[in-house]
């Protein structure tokens, strides 16, 4: 019985071992020798002193061994902190080692130059998983254990106590108050969606299934685990790949890819830079999308120039892996949004109104999730977990507590909720969430800014752009300034314009008037 | 050429140091300075500033991966 997600990998190598599971560029890996590899990871943490219940870090490039490496740190009966490989060593990764109690890093020898960023203290060991010159590997402030002296390690593999509720893996998102948060996800919680995932899709054995999210967004859960759960042939999506429409058009056609799944803004672009013809990429069977809004017009203009494929959106936060789905059954109209849909098989939705009532159909409101997707907490953060898991809000008799999503929809007529927006200051900004005030709170530590607001800017492409109004104490370069927030913030926080003012519009209560500064961009 | 390049570069893309630093052979996508959006913007200043069209074949990391390659796919054009 897989009632773990290392299981789906232990069976799938007992009965797929000769299948490729992994493809990386012009590597790739079988099913056994995955779960071997894996294994002799598990094996070494623990010598190393990982135990059920820890928390072991992830901070390289996507890569072949760092999908070996989350099953190994799962075998041990540890979660997995996967860690933005762009993002700043020096504050938001030392921030998520160090909050989220990280003693052991898995890497790369490409992040070395990040490695003397990093904090000590906590942190003892870098597991360093690719082959590189062992010679060139040393750290002055942590010990290091490379790729060779993993490969000794016995491969054998002993199971731990852990079960389906016990963590699988923290994900951080960005929080409102200046420090991201890092949400708890069990075992149960990612296998209730992909099972979900494995069933509506169809998946098989045959399937050829991209992974173009990174492994801290959970965009990349589906990918990974639907995969191993059926045994077909994951294709990491390199970052140059990643970047060029045409690219991404070749990977598809030259891997025959079967279920791609990213952010609409990256199929915005294939639609739009990608030499598509009517029919291209034949091989496809599903794509499917999720992340931010796809705007209708484009997505039509995809649908009609690439028919074949079934299209799905899919629709949840972080905290509830994914929670409802809509199957988009034809061409879309460009001047209509595309539902969010309704609830995947065991999960639980309804909505709240402002004055704690059952929205009517048609009524907006909070929407309200429940069921075995929901995630365990925020880590270490009992507060903010109490403010969003609650119980049954309108005061009725659910055995079980509930998340509040904070996304403001409504039922529309064909029993499918719409996306509205957000009750607080979160955007989406190429599929990323991200809470104005953490770049606010990131612009406020430079000495020299005294005011500050950060405004989304409504885009096409990327949902928002994000645009920051400053007032400074004194002499900074807009490039000195953008460097600060470089050294602070992941690529995709970093506001893409920053402007100057003497100082900012308030309004007759003193704050700074966000109104009139909006309407100052649409002009 | 090389100039106007990095000066947009290093405005308007991701890049916090002084424009002079962003050096010709600068791994512009390997180190994140030019992502998927900033391809776009980049694409855009291109056909502005240079009338030229560039073609969707040629949006290949080749011809992005340093200022010179920018450069070179220009001057191939005019």
């Amino acid at each position: 019985m897989n009632y773990l997600l290392h299981h789906l990998l232990e069976a799938s190598a007992l009965k797929h071992g000769e299948r490729v599971a992994v493809v990386d560029g012009d590597r790739s890996c079988t099913y056994a020798e995955l779960d071997q590899l894996s294994n002799r990871i598990a094996n070494h943490l623990q010598t190393a002193g990982v135990r059920q219940g820890d928390r072991v870090g992830v901070y390289l490039q996507k890569s072949l061994e760092a999908v070996a490496g989350l099953y190994g740190i799962m075998k041990t009966g540890a979660a997995y902190v996967p860690i933005d490989p762009n993002a700043p060593a020096s504050s938001r990764a030392s921030y998520i080692i160090e909050n989220c109690d990280i003693r052991l890093l898995l890497t790369s020898s490409e992040m070395s130059e990040q490695w003397s960023d990093l904090p000590s203290g906590m942190l003892e060991e870098l597991v360093v998983l690719d082959e590189s010159e062992d010679g060139d590997l040393f750290d002055e402030k942590f010990r290091v254990t490379t790729r060779s002296q993993i490969d000794k390690v016995d491969p054998s593999y002993e199971p731990t106590g852990v079960i389906g509720q016990d963590l699988a893996y923290v994900l951080y998102t960005s929080g409102s108050t200046g420090a991201p948060k890092g949400v708890k996800l069990s075992h149960l919680n990612a296998l209730s969606y992909v099972r979900w995932i494995v069933d509506h899709f169809e998946l098989t054995e045959f399937d050829r299934i991209s992974n173009h999210p990174p492994l801290h967004f959970d965009m990349s859960i589906p990918d990974l685990y639907g995969a191993a759960w059926v045994g077909a042939t994951l294709y990491l999506v390199g970052p140059k790949a990643a970047v060029f429409p045409i690219q991404i058009k070749r990977f598809i056609e030259n891997n025959e890819i079967t279920v791609w799944y990213s952010v609409p803004s990256v199929l915005s672009m294939l639609l739009q830079r990608g030499k598509l013809e009517l029919g291209s990429m034949p091989s496809l069977r599903i794509l499917t999308f999720a992340g931010e809004v796809f705007p209708s017009k484009f997505l039509k203009e995809l649908m009609e120039l690439v028919p074949h494929p079934r299209y799905i959106n899919q629709y949840g936060p972080t905290e509830t892996n994914v929670c409802t789905y809509y199957e988009v059954p034809e061409p879309p109209d460009p001047d209509a949004d595309i539902p969010i849909g309704r609830a995947i098989s065991d999960v639980g939705t309804f909505v709240v109104t402002d004055d704690d009532r059952l929205a009517d159909p048609g009524e907006t409101g909070e929407l309200v999730v429940r069921g075995s997707t929901v995630m365990r907490g925020y880590w270490g953060d009992p507060e903010k977990t109490g403010k969003t898991l609650v119980p049954d809000p309108l005061g009725g008799e659910l055995p079980d507590l509930v998340y509040r999503t904070g996304d403001l929809v409504r039922m529309n007529r064909g029993g499918n909720y719409e996306f509205l927006g957000r009750r607080d200051n979160q955007i989406k900004s190429r599929g990323y969430r991200i809470e104005l005030g953490e770049i606010e709170t990131a612009l406020y530590g430079h000495a020299l800014v005294r005011e500050c607001a950060v405004l989304p800017v409504p885009d096409d492409l990327i949902t928002n752009r994000i645009l920051a109004f400053v007032a400074l104490d004194g002499e900074l370069e807009v490039h000195e300034l953008k460097g600060y927030l470089q050294d602070r913030l992941p690529p995709y926080m970093l506001p893409d314009t920053i402007e100057y003012a003497e100082s900012l519009p308030k309004t007759s209560t003193g704050k700074i008037d966000r109104q009139a500064l909006s309407a100052q961009i649409s002009d | 050429m090389h100039d106007q390049i990095r000066t947009y570069i290093a405005e308007e893309l991701k890049w916090d140091k002084p424009a002079e630093e962003l050096a010709n052979d600068f791994p512009l996508l390997e180190r994140d300075v030019v992502d998927s959006l900033g391809i776009f913007k980049i694409i855009g200043f291109i056909e502005d500033e240079f009338d030229v069209e560039v073609d969707d074949e040629e949006l290949v990391p080749e011809n992005f991966e340093t200022i010179n390659s920018i450069a070179a796919l220009i001057s191939g054009k005019e």
